[in-house]
């Protein structure tokens, strides 16, 4: 049951709102009640409070839209790790957009020599159905015009990129005068970076450059524009993840394609 | 707001961290057989009662999709054994490594398949889509028999789906077979970087064709 003056100060304030004292609020019944609709309850509150929220959200994700391209741009930083300039006498090419063809281009006003990595070989290079990656890395450097006698074959098979790293770090150990950029992709760059520096003591370390080489389809500030810089990004962090990621023991081993018994009942 | 409205949303939010809490405890503590029975739920593939009339290899995964439809052919399970031509990769266009075509020709020719038994489906293909359609133009225009379609095995399910809907009515004159890769397999390929890049991929492609 409501009071006298209270009845009377809601149909003052349905008269006149503007008169000071008078003003109503949303869901002011029970203030009404109380004789007091000028003073915020509740549920003025919450409402309050949800619609600074609302407002809060509203100018937090115009600012996010706003500034998308230094946000996704900064999304692959941590890819990648400052362009090295150190000086190199030797170069491996780990892979990147016309990789080869870059790394002879890096040869013409100077001369450089070529290290190759030999990988261990899949069913179809041991078949001898398709060329071996060494094979198919010098067809290309001599395609580029790197001379011959530039090429050298490394000595031991990588089985992985770390492995290579070592046997990297081998030849620096052998060689006081060498010094190696490694090639890759420039969103590859940050994982190289973590397996020589996880594989090789610092002085061997130094030695080696590990230079990006920017994709001709897409770029730090746009990858996000195409699909083939989405999938670099997406497959990039999964090999960044596994670079840093503790190794874990699972055995790699080859599955035996002509075992059918699986998919036949007999 | 009042004392007990205060206490109500304290508890509430309490409430809220520790079973967030806790479910993030759980998920890690299961992330093994989570992921393995999410690599397992790909792997959907048919079986065969009967020799079929054709195995046809999709594109890619040259290291075991050709070798598993040779046996089929070897073991009799299969009359003839059929491949579609892929987009050429850049290595493929300079002349360095031979397109899938060649590639697939003589993996058969290396197993022992006479070149008479070899079949090339029309069409370049680039998707899984594409390679269907190809496949259902080639049962709907020659009077083949039951087809098997020969994939890597996390790559059934979406084959499967691709399937029932380019070929309708005729899905039921193609079986999809599902191949073990090298190296892991759905138990334990968030082990492995590999497996990681194939599986992961799988799971967006999936959930894509789910959406569509």
């Amino acid at each position: 049951m409501q009071s006298e003056p209270g009845n009377l100060k809601l149909r003052v304030a349905m008269l006149a709102p503007d008169l000071p004292g008078t003003e109503r609020h949303v869901g002011d019944g029970a203030a009404e009640a109380d004789g007091a609709p000028g003073r915020p309850t509740a549920k003025t509150g919450r409402f309050r409070s949800w619609r600074l929220r609302l407002i809060v959200a509203a100018c937090v994700l115009a600012a996010i839209y706003g500034s998308r391209g230094l946000l996704l741009t900064a999304c692959v930083w941590p890819l990648q790790t400052s362009h090295s300039e150190a000086e190199f006498n030797h170069v491996v090419v780990i892979g990147g957009d016309r990789c080869f063809l870059r790394a002879a281009q890096m040869g013409r006003d100077r001369r450089l020599r070529y290290l190759i990595a030999t990988w261990q070989p899949g069913r179809l290079v041991r078949r001898g159905l398709i060329p071996s990656r060494s094979d198919i890395a010098w067809r290309h450097l001599i395609k580029h015009g790197v001379d011959e006698t530039d090429i050298t074959t490394l000595p031991a098979t990588a089985n992985s990129t770390d492995h290579l790293m070592r046997i990297l770090g081998q030849q620096l150990a052998d060689n006081r005068n060498m010094r190696i950029a490694v090639l890759c992709d420039a969103f590859h760059t940050r994982r190289l970076q973590t397996i020589v520096d996880r594989n090789l003591a610092a002085d061997h370390a130094n030695r080696i450059a590990i230079v990006g080489l920017k994709n001709r389809h897409y770029a730090p500030n746009n990858w996000w524009q195409s699909k083939l810089g989405l999938l670099a990004v997406f497959h990039s962090y999964i090999d960044l993840y596994f670079a840093v990621a503790p190794a874990n023991n699972a055995q790699w081993k080859e599955s035996d394609p002509t075992d059918i018994s699986r998919s036949v009942v007999r | 707001m009042n004392a007990v409205g205060k206490t109500r949303r304290a508890r509430w939010r309490r409430w809220a961290v520790t079973s967030s809490l806790t479910l993030a405890v759980c998920l890690y503590l299961a992330r093994n057989s989570l992921l393995a029975s999410a690599g397992v739920w790909l792997v959907t593939d048919d079986r065969m009662t009967e020799p079929v009339d054709c195995a046809i290899v999709l594109g890619g995964a040259a290291e075991t999709r050709p070798f598993f439809a040779a046996s089929l052919y070897q073991a009799g399970w299969c009359h003839r054994v059929a491949y579609l031509e892929t987009v050429d990769s850049p290595a493929t266009r300079d002349g360095l490594v031979p397109t899938h075509g060649t590639l697939m020709r003589a993996v058969f020719a290396d197993c022992g398949i006479p070149d008479q038994s070899v079949v090339r489906l029309s069409g370049v293909v680039n998707s899984t889509r594409d390679e269907f359609e190809r496949i259902a133009e080639f049962v709907d225009r020659t009077d083949t028999g039951i087809c098997a379609v020969i994939t890597s095995d996390f790559h059934t399910r979406r084959c499967q789906r691709v399937r029932d809907r380019v070929l309708g009515q005729n899905r039921h004159r193609v079986l999809i077979l599902g191949v073990p890769t090298d190296g892991f397999g759905p138990e334990n390929w968030w082990q492995f970087r590999g497996g990681v890049h194939r599986y992961a991929a799988e799971f967006i492609k999936l959930g894509r064709d789910l959406l569509r």
